[in-house]
């Protein structure tokens, strides 16, 4: 990977990161004429070969295909120390933590975005049109039981249907997700017989099917698939793997501080240094502000800052019949809260199963309509696994506060052989608890009316997890509550813009980022040119 | 002091428990020790030790002299607990990275897997949960031929 390598030499913008964000900016970018590099610090994966649809080895934190870390694996991986996050699952290769996404797309809640945002959310569906389409964005025509069973739950609970993708008032939909249309069943059950999603269950561990397809005919649309091989067919977009970015490089001009490079460490270890007239950074929300701190960037109040995770909580419940949660796109059907946040159904194999529906400790108290609720061991665990395939895990993602004291900064202690390792500091507020608990108790009632026998409704008591970071350079009109400006360029240093999810003002209502970074990078592309190449 | 093998034993038997605790098979019958003693040395080299040697100081705190490994279930599985809800966080992290890979072990891949990593036999959890493993796609949810 990729089919068609180019060279850039000189080039116009670099991209730091080819994840959700950095793919799409840099195709966008690429395509209006300018000369790209992107680099990534991970490797660009070959599905066919570097995948093997096997849950520990795909996906664990510590010496995994998709874990945090340098891409020889018998190393150990990147530091990061977490304060009040009990873990953070995030890709390093090109696609980012899309690698590992379900790719579900639906679009920020309106009021969320006009709540405190710089720009109107009438702003962003121009660009949420054009990534639904690049992408593209659809809804399945082939439900799972677990998903009939979310909707008869949903119906159950006199949620009623609400049309997407502009979401204002509480209900149930098909969930938008970022996957090609469900194959026709062929023989055999391979590329090009088989073209489309094929239903394996694998979004999570890295879709690798339909069996024999080229990388942008593999179904889900994490951006090594999708944008990635589109930025690099324009021929102007080189993407460096295996190389890590140090620090940007910046020069003090009469006009003020403004990037002009970045320095970075190849996959031989060798540090270089590349020019070029635009940095965007799109490491994630976790690598962006970690960045900005080793590069020695004005420590403006706002860096760094108001992380938001999204705090999920996770419901199970049997039922007396075979649910088979492993089938099918990970979720196809999805409840929304404008004002609280989402609940959605969960496509889990056994491990995930486990570790994310019974191994709570949140410390949270308040009764509900479970029958119990936090970390499951011993016999209590092998009883729940011995229901796995009668089972269904509900995620919720509640709407949380922006907090200044929530985000990332750089440890005294710990580093790795690029910078000093991030540390990440999470502390929920009464009201983001307040909201959850309403949440939560929405998903358990879905679950009771879907079917689900009361005696085995069981919470999680899930601690805040990192697999949803926005924020910690947030965009804003005033610098001094933000690091960014309307355009994502940042206050205080020219030519350095960002395109992740870490330019996030808030928590998008808590509806799912990755489109919403992936509309933002777009319209950030075209300021991009409109500031400097224009 | 028992070795590092029985308090790692001890450990993921009690998060996924087998005979005479429990009617099915649990972490005791794939050696799960073997899985947690290689993470625990990747994560960092030496902490096997450290981690049995915590482990055998909170049980002798209950019970002078006695490891982890001799322990009740019921006291080992509170010594868990209590780590899990520890005020330190690296404490917490200790133990929910104990009993993250002591359900990996079982309900991941790896006792079906030979040393290169193919599966080469039905992994315990796959045979405990129910779950037939990997499949290329799933027909009966596919589109039909012509629709
Ligand atoms: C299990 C899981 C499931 C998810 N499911 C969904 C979902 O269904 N829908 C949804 O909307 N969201 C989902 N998410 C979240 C979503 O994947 C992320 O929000 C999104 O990928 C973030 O995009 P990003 O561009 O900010 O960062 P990333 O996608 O993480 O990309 C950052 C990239 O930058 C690279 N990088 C970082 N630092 C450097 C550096 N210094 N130098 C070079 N390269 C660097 C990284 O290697 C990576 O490739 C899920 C996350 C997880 C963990």
């Amino acid at each position: 990977m990729p089919s068609r390598p180019v060279a850039i030499n000189l080039p116009d913008v670099i991209v730091v990161g080819c994840g959700a964000g950095g793919a799409v900016v840099a195709k966008e970018l690429a395509e209006a004429g300018l000369g790209v590099v992107v680099l990534e610090a991970g490797l660009w994966h070959d599905p066919a070969i570097d995948f093997n649809g096997l849950e520990w080895d795909m996906t664990n934190g510590i010496d995994s295909v998709f874990r945090w870390g340098p891409s020889d694996r018998t190393k150990p991986p990147w530091p990061r120390i977490r304060e009040g996050l009990a873990s953070i699952p995030h890709a390093a290769g090109v696609g980012g933590t899309t690698l590992l996404s379900g790719c579900n797309s639906p679009r920020a809640y309106p009021e969320a975005v006009n709540r405190e945002w710089p720009i109107p959310y009438a702003e962003l569906v121009p660009y949420y049109r054009r990534v639904e389409a690049a992408l593209p964005v659809a809804v399945a025509d082939v439900v799972t039981r677990k998903d009939e069973l979310f909707i008869r739950g949903c119906e159950g609970s006199s949620l009623p249907f609400v049309a997407g993708p502009d979401v204002v008032g509480a209900g149930w939909r098909m969930q938008p997700n970022a996957i090609l249309p469900v194959a026709r069943v062929a023989e055999p059950l391979q590329y090009p017989a088989t073209d489309g999603c094929t239903q394996c269950g694998e979004c999570r561990v890295g879709c690798r099917h339909p069996a024999g397809a080229p990388l942008e005919r593999t179904a889900k649309r994490s951006t090594n698939a999708s944008y990635a091989p589109l930025a690099t067919a324009t021929g102007r977009c080189e993407i460096r793997t295996g190389c890590f970015s140090t620090s940007v490089i910046t020069e003090q001009t009469r006009d003020g501080l403004r990037a002009r490079g970045v320095r970075y460490r190849d996959g031989r270890g060798h540090v270089l240094e590349q020019d070029c007239r635009v940095v965007v950074l799109a490491g994630g929300a976790i690598e962006s502000p970690r960045l900005w701190f080793a590069s020695g960037l004005p420590a403006v109040p706002a860096a760094g800052r108001y992380l938001t995770t999204h705090w999920f909580e996770y419901v199970s419940g049997e039922f007396d019949r075979p649910v088979d949660i492993s089938a099918g796109q990970t979720s196809m059907v999805r409840a929304e809260f404008p004002g609280l946040g989402h609940v959605e159904t969960a496509g889990l194999r056994p491990l995930d199963f486990a570790l994310s529906s019974f191994a709570g400790r949140s410390g949270v108290r308040g009764g509900g309509p479970w029958a119990s609720r936090g970390g499951l061991i011993g016999n209590a665990l092998k009883r729940k696994m011995d229901a796995y395939e009668r089972s269904m895990t509900l995620v919720a993602g509640v709407d949380d506060d922006a907090l200044a004291h929530n985000g990332v900064g750089l440890s005294s202690e710990t580093s790795d052989e690029n910078n000093p390792a991030p540390i990440i500091r999470y502390r929920p507020n009464a009201a983001t608890e307040a909201r959850r608990e309403v949440l939560v108790r929405k998903a358990a009632e879905i679950l009771l009316a879907a079917g689900a026998r009361p005696e085995t409704v069981h919470r999680a008591d899930a601690l805040p997890s990192g697999a949803h970071v926005h924020g910690t350079l947030r965009m804003g009109s005033d610098p001094g509550s933000s690091v960014l400006d309307d355009a994502c360029e940042a206050h205080l240093v020219k030519r350095l813009f960002a395109a992740d999810t870490s330019v996030f003002p808030n928590s998008l209502g808590g509806a799912n980022p990755q489109l919403t970074a992936q509309a933002l990078a777009s319209r950030t592309a075209e300021k991009v040119v409109e500031r400097y190449f224009g | 002091m028992p070795s590092a093998g029985e308090t790692l034993r001890a450990l993921a038997d009690t998060v996924v428990p087998g005979p005479p605790d429990d009617p099915s098979p649990g972490a005791a019958a794939i050696e799960a020790e073997h899985f947690l003693v290689h993470y625990l040395e990747f994560v960092e080299p030496g902490l096997t030790e450290r981690v049995c040697a915590l482990l055998d100081r909170l049980a002798s705190d209950r019970r002078i002299d006695v490891g982890f490994a001799s322990l009740a279930r019921g006291d080992r599985e509170s010594i868990l607990r209590e780590m899990a809800e520890h005020d330190l966080q690296e404490r917490r992290d200790i133990a929910s990275l104990l009993t993250a890979l002591s359900i990996a072990a079982v309900y991941g891949e790896w006792s079906g897997q030979d040393a290169e990593g193919n599966v080469v036999r039905r992994p315990l959890g796959w045979e405990l949960s129910g779950w037939t493993g990997p499949r290329p796609g799933v027909r009966s949810l596919m589109r039909p031929v012509s629709d």
